[in-house]
């Protein structure tokens, strides 16, 4: 029987091992948890880090918190120009998009669960919110530091915030730290608050940032400044003008931009293959490290030269209309970036004559394999130059002074373009004209021509003008995807005119 | 595939009151993977063989006059004779342990501590040479991985056994506790561009790309539970069974104040048949048992662990990276959203059942209710739509389901030469939600109490055919065009929206049921497996290859037959719609119609094997084997069903691996 008791004091021993807490206390070996992230620069950086992913040229990333996949900004295809084109008169898109495309599309069309048209970025909006809280609060970080990270952040959720309010109008982002967690959604804001949301952050990200721009400095390139807030809030200000006042904060702004220091490029070609050069505000860096499918997009599946260069066959997933092409005229240094034939497998060569259906907007004429990436532009001194001079042809009487109409020439010089005379007898005329050549110089740019034809008012008319006829004044706005609508308990309004 | 499994039972005796014994298996399964997935081949880690071979130009010769594979018109389609030339293998590697102490501490109470060690480890080869002409691996792509799971338990118990009152009274009892701790790790290569195929994953060093070429790893937080037992089961007479049981389960999935959960149970049976009244009837029914059970368990299983906000990059196939200058910087982004509140899910079963032997045991067979209930059950809440982390780990709502199955075993003829037998299930089952989230706010038109696997859609009255039909739906459908489908306006509101989405079924079956019969004469068997389900809502999912634009494009792939079936100016009679976009859907929510719904059935012949059981006699005197069977079998023989897509057990997905018809030739032996 004394045996028996030892074995009952072994088990007994065992069986209490069930009081000892720690036997169960949660492990966490592979991530940061709240007690020890965000105590240093470096944590800072990496936490200031996916913010800048959302610009990158790969397709994007899986969120893990939300089991969202956030496709990139700027992937080439699905990408914010790619599906803002296939609205525009600059795509011919071959694989024939049936929502966006053909103007089909309603609230049951996006889901905030698939990455068509970025609605879940509302919840980096609110990540950034927690974020400059926490970097406001944080202790044993120099104030200079804090600040130059808190400018970014401010930039980047300006940013944001801006591409939101492009594609869907204003929304309700939550701004206000103290109510990040509450249960209770707010409805949209009005346009007027929003607006103004997004002007403080640009105009915090301005004056807490110390540097206009990274062009001479290698290690920091891709970093956002002084210089890309300022052409967020130009394009802001551009897009929502409507008084004179509005058009001189534009031409204010605008200046200030001037005055850091860019200036064209001689060469049009070389914009989009000089690294970092004086053009550029900002470009998403890409090497070949990281990821770009432009040239797979662009270049029909059976071409091996173009432009006077060898390439590999990529998707041919869109092109460029011949209609679009006809704008530039004979020896526009521009087309120097646009193929009209390219020649195949077999050593044909394929033009418009022998059934090639678009041309094909290399863009980028350095090919680069492998989908490797390269620097993708997104903001450059061009884009100003030719907001300047319609902000200041806003501002002027009837007819564009010579400093207005200057500002447009020296873009078109560059490309031996010529601005015809007529184009200078009237103010109207003049900003026609200026339409015309920003989709020019900025085709399949960030998203530019989409916004240009709603800013000129014709998006949709030359939408139905090409047989688009589903296309309706209220398709300039996307609608907020009936699952958001659903479940906000309609807190969420729908945009103007879609059920 | 090659499989090698060896098994070792050990038994030692300690003494007359002490046994240690072991019980020790180690497996190694050589796989050689399809490649399956969904994706058409944009995936470097998931191209899908099916979708290649269906999607690829057939116009084009596999392989060029270079004598390299061909490409199609589209580039993104991969040549599905790449897949030869690729490989894609993995090796699982299994070692159980089981250490086993008995201790007879009394006659009637014995003492066992067992501990199991369980470890798993997989190797995974993956690699796509240059010569596969894959479009995402152009340069040649190599993946190595290796992972590990390792499982370790300790359990302790006492079992009392004990009769009194010449077997009047039975009891028996269980008092034991457990540990369990999981844990796992990775650690994998991706590696790119490889100048020569020659070594495939053998040599990953000669990856040229030294950007792409990454390491990934990860080590999985461990789970660690521990447990509370406790059992008393009481025999009255023989006829009468009371059992009363009761765990206290704890779990590191969940927060310091909801570890534990207490999940008691109950059940009572009458053996009818051993009453004294029942006498006469044995002759008859043989045996009658009526019993019910009331019990309940507890469920941890959800991701990771959900009681804690966690920070850390993105997956490492995507995080959240940038480059600034020449350097990658890794991004660190909130991962997941703490609730400090997260405990068990409680799974709650009532069972009423009766089963009975007549004649003799001829035909056996028991009837059975069921009602599950699970309860706070464990899954992602939604959160409001702008919040930083729009979910978060939550007990949310609570599902049912309840039905009944009968099971029947005959043995229907029973002589020396000849012997059939049949065994025969049937059940039906509903599941339907019992209790939603209250956090989250329900799609209009869903019910409260729909349906688990409910689907929701508009209804279709077929297609658009003439000028007449647009006409009679100028209201509802103002822009459709011939060849649309048209759409059904339930609330007869005069438009087509939110409120004409309509409960369409379920997705579960009604009934389920299977059917087995066995044969053998003298030293031949002969089996036969059917089995099958119908009421089940199902969808033709090959419907999404009808896409005659894929044909005309200018980069056309193959195409389902069916394509020349839809709907244009020439082929108004058409089974599908044209391909023009219908302007209403935009408009539908659900983002799906019932068009090539219905409620299907299917049957199944699974299994027919004949066998051959070689006669003693033929063994010969020394005996080497005690017995000696061959046989062969054929699975998956045939489908009767009314389903018009690939087949009403697959997956929809647009990479679909079919289900295999295998032949297997086998031997079973004794020694």
């Amino acid at each position: 029987m004394k045996k028996n008791f030892k074995f009952l004091i072994v088990f007994l021993l065992l069986f209490s091992v069930g009081c000892k807490k720690n036997f169960l206390e949660t492990q966490v070996v592979d991530q940061f948890t709240e007690n020890n992230f965000l105590k240093n620069e470096a944590d800072i950086k990496s936490a200031v880090t996916p913010y800048y992913s959302l610009f990158g040229t790969d397709w994007g990333a899986h969120d893990i918190a939300t089991a969202n996949y956030m496709g990139a900004f700027n992937v080439a295809l699905g990408g914010y120009d790619y599906q803002t084109s296939k609205l525009t008169d600059q795509m011919h898109d071959v694989w024939k998009d049936p929502d966006l495309g053909s103007f089909a599309f309603g609230p049951a069309t996006f889901n905030s669960n698939t990455q068509t048209t970025f609605f879940t970025r509302i919840q980096f909006v609110a990540r950034a919110t927690g974020l400059i809280d926490k970097l406001q609060k944080l202790e044993g970080v120099s104030d200079q530091i804090k600040n130059q990270y808190l400018g970014e952040m401010y930039c980047m959720r300006g940013w944001l915030m801006y591409i939101l309010y492009d594609l869907y109008g204003p929304l309700n982002p939550i701004l206000d730290p103290a109510k990040l967690s509450d249960k209770e959604m707010q409805p949209r804001m009005s346009d007027k608050d929003y607006v103004a949301a997004i002007e403080s952050d640009l105009l915090n990200a301005i004056s807490l940032m110390t540097k206009d721009r990274y062009n001479g400095d290698a290690a920091n390139w891709g970093r956002v400044s002084k210089s890309t807030a300022s052409m967020v809030l130009l394009k802001l200000y551009v897009n929502t003008a409507k008084t004179a006042a509005d058009w001189e904060k534009a031409k204010a702004i605008g200046t200030s931009l001037m005055g850091m220091g860019y200036s064209l490029n001689s060469s049009y070609k070389n914009v989009f293959i000089e690294k970092a050069n004086n053009e550029i505000i900002y470009a998403a860096p890409g090497n070949a490290g990281t990821k770009n499918y432009w040239f797979k997009l662009v270049l029909p599946g059976n071409a091996i030269q173009l432009l006077g260069t060898t390439v590999t066959p990529g998707w041919g997933g869109m092109g460029m209309p011949w209609e679009f092409y006809d704008k530039y005229t004979t020896g526009d240094k521009r087309l120097e970036t646009i193929a009209n034939s390219f020649r195949n497998d077999g050593g044909g060569l394929r033009t418009r004559l022998n059934g090639l259906e678009y041309a094909i907007p290399m863009k980028y004429t350095k090919f680069v394999r492998n989908d490797e990436g390269f620097d993708w532009v997104m903001f450059r001194y061009a884009d100003v130059l030719l907001y300047m001079a319609e902000i200041n042809n806003e501002l002027e009487g009837s007819v564009p002074s010579q400093t207005t109409i200057n500002y447009a020439k020296q873009v078109s010089d560059r490309s031996n373009a010529v601005i015809p005379a007529s184009a200078l007898l009237s103010k109207e005329a003049f900003k026609s004209y200026i339409f015309e050549e920003r989709a020019k110089e900025l085709y399949f740019e960030n998203g530019n021509r989409r916004q240009d034809m709603i800013r000129q008012g014709t998006l949709i008319s030359n939408a139905q003008q090409r047989g688009k006829t589903l296309a309706m004044p209220h398709h300039v706005l996307f609608p907020i995807p009936s699952d958001v609508i659903e479940t906000s308990k309609d807190i969420i309004k729908q945009n103007n005119n879609y059920n | 595939m090659k499989r090698l499994i060896g098994r070792v039972n050990l038994e030692q005796k300690l003494g007359e009151k002490i046994t240690f014994s072991t019980a020790l298996s180690y497996s190694q399964i050589n796989n050689v993977n399809v490649a399956t997935g969904n994706q058409s081949g944009t995936q470097q880690n998931s191209p899908s063989l099916i979708r290649s071979a269906m999607a690829f130009a057939p116009t084009f010769t596999p392989y060029n006059d270079r004598g390299e594979l061909n490409l199609s018109y589209d580039s993104r389609i991969n040549n599905p004779e790449g897949y030869f030339l690729m490989t894609n293998t993995s090796q699982n590697k299994r070692l159980f342990v089981a250490p086993k102490l008995e201790v007879n501490l009394l006659s009637y109470l014995k003492l066992s501590i067992v501990g199991g060690i369980d470890q798993t480890s997989t190797t995974a080869d993956f690699f796509v040479p240059r010569k596969a002409r894959f479009d995402q691996s152009p340069t040649g792509n190599a993946e190595v991985g290796f992972q590990a799971i390792n499982n370790y338990s300790a359990e302790t118990f006492l079992n009392f056994d004990k009769s009194f009152d010449n077997n009047k009274h039975k009891f028996s009892a269980v008092l034991g506790a457990g540990y369990y701790n999981t844990t796992g790790n990775y650690f994998g290569v991706t590696a790119v561009d490889f100048p020569t195929d020659q070594f495939g994953t053998a040599n990953l060093a000669i990856a040229a790309n030294r950007l792409l070429t990454q390491p990934n790893s990860y080590v999985s937080q461990p789970i660690r539970k521990l447990s509370q037992f406790a059992k008393v089961n009481y025999t009255l007479n023989n006829k009468y069974i009371f059992d009363i049981s009761a765990r206290r389960d704890g779990s590191s999935r969940f927060g310091q104040n909801n570890r534990y959960g207490f999940f008691p149970g109950a059940s009572v049976a009458w053996k009818v048949s051993n009453e004294d009244f029942f006498g006469n009837l044995l002759k008859t029914v043989s045996e009658l048992k009526i019993r019910t059970s009331y019990g309940t368990s507890g469920n941890d299983n959800i991701r990771g662990n959900q009681s804690i906000s966690l920070y850390g990059p993105g997956f490492s196939t995507a995080p959240w990276n940038f480059l600034f200058g020449n350097d990658i910087n890794t991004g660190v982004l909130q991962t997941q959203l703490g609730n400090p509140n997260i405990s068990w899910e409680t799974n709650i079963t009532f069972n009423a059942g009766i089963d009975f032997g007549l004649f003799g045991n001829r035909i056996t067979g028991s009837v059975e209710y069921f009602n599950r209930t699970a309860k706070d059950l464990l899954d992602f809440g939604r959160l409001n739509i702008n919040s930083p982390v729009a979910r978060i780990g939550v007990n949310i709502g609570s599902t049912r389901s309840t039905g009944f199955e009968l099971a029947l075993n005959t043995e229907n003829i029973k002589n020396k030469v000849f012997r059939w037998n049949s065994n025969i299930t049937v059940g039906t089952f509903k599941a339907t939600w019992v209790e939603r989230n209250p956090d989250v706010n329900l799609v209009s038109y869903i019910k409260v109490n729909d349906p688990i696997r409910a689907v929701y859609g508009w209804k279709t009255d077929g297609i658009l055919r003439t000028q007449e039909d647009l006409q009679a739906v100028a209201t509802t459908q103002p822009n459709a065009v011939l060849g649309n489908l048209k759409y059904i306006d339930a609330n007869n509101d005069k438009k087509l929206d939110v409120n004409d989405v309509v409960n369409l079924g379920d997705f579960n079956p009604k009934v389920t049921f299977g059917f087995n019969n066995t044969f053998s004469i003298k030293a031949f068997d002969l089996s036969a497996f059917v089995y099958g389900n119908m009421g089940g809502l199902g969808w033709d999912g090959w419907q999404a290859f009808n896409r005659p634009f894929d044909l005309g494009s200018a980069t056309p792939l193959n195409s389902s037959v069916r394509t020349t079936d839809v709907f244009t100016s020439f082929n108004t009679n058409a089974k599908y719609p044209s391909i023009a976009v219908n302007p209403s859907d935009g408009s539908n929510p659900s983002g799906v119609n019932d068009f090539t719904m219905k409620q299907i059935y299917f049957f199944r012949l699974k299994n027919v094997t004949l066998g051959y059981t070689i006669p003693d006699k033929l063994l010969g005197r020394k005996k080497i084997f005690q017995s000696l069977r061959l046989y062969v079998d054929a699975a998956n023989l045939g489908v009767l069903t009314n389903f018009e897509g690939l087949d009403p057990e697959m997956e929809r997905n647009n990479g679909p691996y079919p289900i295999a018809r295998t032949f297997s030739f086998g031997l079973n032996t004794k020694f």
